[in-house]
């Protein structure tokens, strides 16, 4: 069955949300110290994925973390503020771009390639220790399967049955090639089946077959209390072409290339895939908005994205000592971390 | 005050904290080879006494995500070695992920592993990482070297919501101690386990019962030990440990780790900076030297931080 009018608008609002973030991270680039990963061609997954689970599954993210808090709900502003590292942020600006999490929103970020699969097997386990009904969700990427700790989760999500939604986003899959994500093997879902977890790939350039793959897993996931391996092959975007993101070579999104006839250019094929064109296409196809009424919501977008770079900015940093805060849980169970006499 | 070994006592508290709290469950062994967690296993059902593959990067990572969602995990690794293999969840997840949500998250687990020489069992069966994890901020390191120690401090450690790593030695097992059983978890910080007024011995987990018997023989020619148990070596109680030296003016610290960047150096670096003017001489260390553990109990004894090196360390602040 078709998604509804209603579902389809308010899943291109959040994958538009999700995108103007990250360009808005490109436009801060310069703000921040350090490197930092965007989301931006990979939105169908998280946007499907995030607005199907229940608002207390616990969620595990990676480096690439932003765009899932968006998904997840948590307002822009803050998440541009703790990458700018203001005292503002969720993590008062101990956490940046890699680690953007909240508790509120049952939303972790590990940037240890690996640590999300592992960590999201244990929130399964919890779940299922408490029969809860929760199911624990893991974002990684195809590079993820490189590392050991996740074929152990595997193994013991298989062992224990517990309820977990594996979400791998290959974004490394045109033409697919499972070696060069550095896999030896057919295909990345065979991995996933020698544990005897079910497996499922799809393309994530066709957010409509997306979404009702990833409704499917999802309730078998909830329902059956099993493990499950999703792959969705998700296109690369050419702005993670160098070292740093940027905007440079794709510009920022302009919604009317939905529905104008792409420029037969170098970045044709990107707007081809881009999954929030897709999506724009798809619910005008079905006529859940038209022209304008996309226009209209790309507007609002911007204009909470204008607000919240703004808010963000003009926030205050954290004071310096704050730094020796949040190690331990503070409690007079332990003696203090330091000594006041020790430290210099 | 009940009497029981040390081994009954760390259990105990662990039996209790599982009665009290559904959410507590037990994942991997907290017993010595050959002795798997029957008991537990028996007491509370296999849903919370989990037997994982040998996957110890995959079961504390599960843990941790467990603790993050809901439960108070314990993890046995058993021997201290194999947690080499988990470094990473514990390390880099459990012990940074309060900090690195700026105190929005909380990892409440504890993992429990054997430290120190073992005779016969060589180089690999016989790591002493608690001065590394020592290193690792983020995380509690607690090392008690009674019986009593051992059950309040699995206490606290259970109750805590910070990620705490417990270790203990398999030499301190049978140790029997009198125990008192019942209380609330209390706040740990260094204990005075005997005084004294000539010199303080500050000793970690097994190198306790080790100091009190040194203790002992040198009160009968009128040579006053103080014996420390630091139970808690990360955070440090720096100041109950400078109380001591105040009083008594002289410092041995002593651990069965390694003598490079270990648990005795802290404590003598730490009484050195803030408390020199107590001292009356020259501190001294009692660790094993920086080689591996060998195999063969000839090899093993001669690099043990034994009583008669202990007692030879306490003469050299005397003269």
């Amino acid at each position: 069955m078709p998604p509804s009018n209603e579902r389809l608008v308010s899943l291109l609002r959040t994958m538009l949300l999700m995108r103007r973030t990250e360009e808005a991270v490109c436009d801060l680039a310069d703000e921040f110290p350090g490197n930092f990963h965007v989301y931006i061609g990979q939105e169908a997954t998280g946007a499907s994925v995030l607005t199907t689970i229940r608002p207390d599954d616990p969620v595990f993210t990676t480096h690439r973390n932003h765009a899932h808090n968006v998904a997840r709900g948590m307002p822009p502003e803050q998440i541009l503020s703790e990458i700018l590292g203001r005292a503002t942020g969720p993590s008062r600006g101990k956490g940046g771009t890699f680690h953007v999490m909240s508790d509120e929103y049952h939303t972790a970020a590990t940037a240890i390639v690996g640590g999300s699969t592992i960590l999201a097997t244990g929130a399964a386990l919890a779940a299922q220790v408490l029969n809860d009904g929760r199911i624990g969700v893991a974002f990684l990427g195809d590079r993820t399967l490189n590392e050991g700790a996740v074929y152990e989760a595997f193994n013991i999500a298989a062992l224990w049955s517990l309820p977990v939604l594996y979400v791998c986003e290959n974004n490394n899959a045109s033409p697919y090639n499972p070696v060069a994500s550095g896999l030896n093997v057919n295909a990345i879902t065979d991995i996933a089946r020698t544990f005897r977890i079910a497996s499922e790939s799809v393309d994530a350039t066709d957010p409509i077959k997306l979404l009702d793959v990833v409704e499917r897993c999802i309730a078998s996931v909830r329902d059956e209390r099993i493990p499950l391996f999703l792959e969705t092959c998700t296109p690369r975007w050419p702005g993670n072409a160098g070292q740093d993101p940027s905007l440079d070579i794709t510009g920022a999104t302009d919604v009317s290339m939905a529905w104008t006839a792409p420029a037969n250019d170098s970045q044709s094929a990107w707007r081809q895939a881009d999954p929030v064109l897709q999506l724009l296409r798809a619910a005008i196809a079905q006529g859940a908005l038209d022209q304008a009424g996309a226009t209209q919501l790309d507007g609002e977008v911007r204009e909470i994205m204008q607000k919240a770079m703004s808010t963000a900015r003009s926030a205050p940093g954290p004071e310096g000592l704050d730094a020796l805060n949040d190690a331990l849980s503070g409690s007079d169970f332990w003696p203090p971390v330091g000594g006041t006499r020790w430290f210099k | 005050m009940v009497q029981m070994s040390f081994v009954e006592a760390r259990n105990r508290a662990v039996a209790e904290a599982m009665h009290a709290d559904a959410r507590t469950i037990l994942i991997g062994s907290m017993s010595g080879p050959g002795s798997p967690e029957g008991g537990f296993a028996g007491a509370f059902g296999k849903d919370r006494v989990r037997n994982p593959p040998v996957s110890e990067e995959g079961y504390a990572g599960a843990a941790v995500g467990a603790a993050m969602s809901g439960l108070r995990p314990l993890v046995g690794f058993s021997t201290g070695s194999f947690m080499y293999n988990a470094w990473e969840p514990v390390v880099n997840e459990a012990a940074l992920m309060r900090y690195m949500s700026g105190g929005q998250m909380s990892v409440p687990i504890v993992f429990h592993f054997y430290v120190g020489l073992r005779p016969g069992a060589a180089a690999q069966h016989s790591q002493s990482p608690q001065a590394m994890l020592c290193n690792a901020p983020g995380l509690v390191v607690v090392a008690p070297g009674t019986a009593r120690a051992a059950y309040e401090v699995m206490q606290t450690a259970i109750a805590s919501d910070d990620p705490v790593v417990y270790v203990d030695s398999l030499k301190l097992h049978a140790d029997i101690g009198d125990v008192q059983t019942g209380s609330k978890p209390q706040p740990v910080r260094a204990e005075v386990v005997r005084s004294g007024t000539d010199v303080t011995v500050v000793a970690v987990s097994v190198m306790v019962p080790r100091a009190l018997r040194v203790a002992e023989r040198l009160a009968a020619e009128r040579i006053s030990v103080e014996v420390v148990d630091p139970r808690v070596i990360a955070p440090l109680d720096r100041e109950g440990i400078l109380e001591s030296v105040a009083r008594t003016g002289r410092l041995v610290a002593t651990d069965e780790g390694r003598f490079t960047c270990g648990v005795s150096g802290e404590i003598v670096a730490s009484v050195a900076e803030a408390g020199y003017r107590f001292l009356k001489s020259a501190p001294q260390r009692v660790a094993i030297p920086d080689v591996p553990s060998p195999m063969s109990p000839d090899l093993d004894a001669a690099i043990t931080p034994s009583e008669e090196r202990l007692e030879a360390a306490i003469r050299a602040t005397l003269q």
